[in-house]
């Protein structure tokens, strides 16, 4: 009985359509020269529905921007991106040279070993929080 | 089962692809060489002649001044927070775990693609976080250009982005001299510090096996 109570809140979302999301893995690299990090973490929907990446918050900083790394041949390119879409059963990992968050304007420049509070926006009005350990560049995450 | 499976799954395929997809070498690009992370140019090119201006303010030969050395070329900016650190600091960090033998026989060049921003001042406080021992270059936004033809890439460009700020497009590859003078090899974004660790030697020896 605990199991299948345990399960309706998943039952409820599926019944409903709706997207099922959770952000975890997130970690950001200490900016070089204090003005400049880059922020990943990794979104999964296991809901049906589709939901949209809107952007991100980090506290203590005033721009984060959704960037998009693009290397074709030789070339590398960033891109920014108003939005993301994150359909129904599907993974999506932002990564050094794919995805990142761009983050600007600190009031504080975060040092390794520091942990970043991002709060990650949906279209749907969901907004989850995670925390983001500051890693130096050359540190592989985990 | 089989056709709901399949139609959940091949969203996230195709999400996969598009994020692993990139990497795929345009025409002419350097091509995967086995087991490596070095790609081999077909047809390796001579070191280019330009100069520009180090981080103390003096004309830098590019040539002259890394001939017998491996040499580590990579072009981008300051104001990056993903390729460019990521490639530096994996270099650096390669280099200084090998013996000092082999690293004094390696120079890295970093070339700004964005020398508006990147004042000399920035570059090498920007460089020293990985390496005090690394050259930054700028010059003219025409020189700087003239560098990247000279390698035969594209020149960088400026996007404008939101709140007036822009991004630079650049080449996401290292490329790397031999002591012969010759750019025999690209290094991809992605080349962790344990390969660099094991090319890096390879470099220095070739055309012998170290």
């Amino acid at each position: 009985m605990k199991r299948l109570l345990a399960c309706l809140p998943l039952l409820a979302a599926c019944a409903a359509d709706r997207p099922v999301l959770e952000v975890r893995d997130a970690y950001g690299y200490q900016p070089v020269l204090g003005d400049v990090a880059a922020v990943y973490f990794t979104v999964e929907n296991r809901g049906r529905a589709a939901d949209t990446l809107q952007g991100a918050d980090v506290a203590g900083a005033q721009v984060a921007m959704i960037h998009e790394q693009v290397t074709e041949g030789d070339r590398a390119e960033m891109r920014h991106l108003d939005m993301v879409p994150v359909p129904g059963g599907t993974v999506l990992v932002l990564r050094p040279g794919g995805l990142h968050l761009m983050v600007e304007g600190f009031e504080r420049a975060p040092v390794a070993g520091d942990t970043l509070l991002v709060t990650v926006r949906f279209a749907s009005g969901d907004t989850l929080l995670v925390r983001a350990p500051v890693l130096a560049y050359g540190d592989e995450p985990r | 089962m089989r056709l709901q499976h399949l139609l959940l799954a091949a969203p996230l395929c195709l999400l996969l692809v598009s994020c692993e997809g990139r990497r795929a070498p345009s025409a002419g690009a350097p091509e995967a060489g086995g087991e490596s992370a070095a790609r081999a140019y077909p047809n390796p090119r001579p070191k280019p002649e330009f100069t520009l201006t180090d981080t103390e303010g003096r004309p830098y030969a590019f040539r002259q001044e890394t001939e017998g050395y491996v040499t580590l070329l990579f072009f981008g900016y300051t104001n990056c927070p993903d390729v460019c650190p990521v490639h530096m600091a994996n270099i650096a960090a390669a280099l200084h775990k090998l013996p000092d033998a082999v690293a004094r026989q390696v120079k890295v060049v970093f070339v700004t693609t964005d020398p508006e921003r990147d004042t000399p001042a920035r570059i090498r406080a920007w460089l020293d976080h990985f390496d005090p021992g690394f050259v930054g270059l700028t010059g003219t936004q025409a020189a700087v250009d003239s560098a990247q033809v000279a390698m035969h890439l594209p020149p960088a460009f400026r996007e404008d982005s939101v709140g007036g700020t822009y991004l630079v497009g650049h080449s996401a590859h290292v490329i790397a001299f031999t002591r012969d003078g010759m750019a025999r090899f690209a290094f991809p974004f992605g080349t962790r510090q344990s390969e660099w660790a094991q090319e890096i030697p390879r470099l220095v020896a070739y055309p012998d096996q170290p």
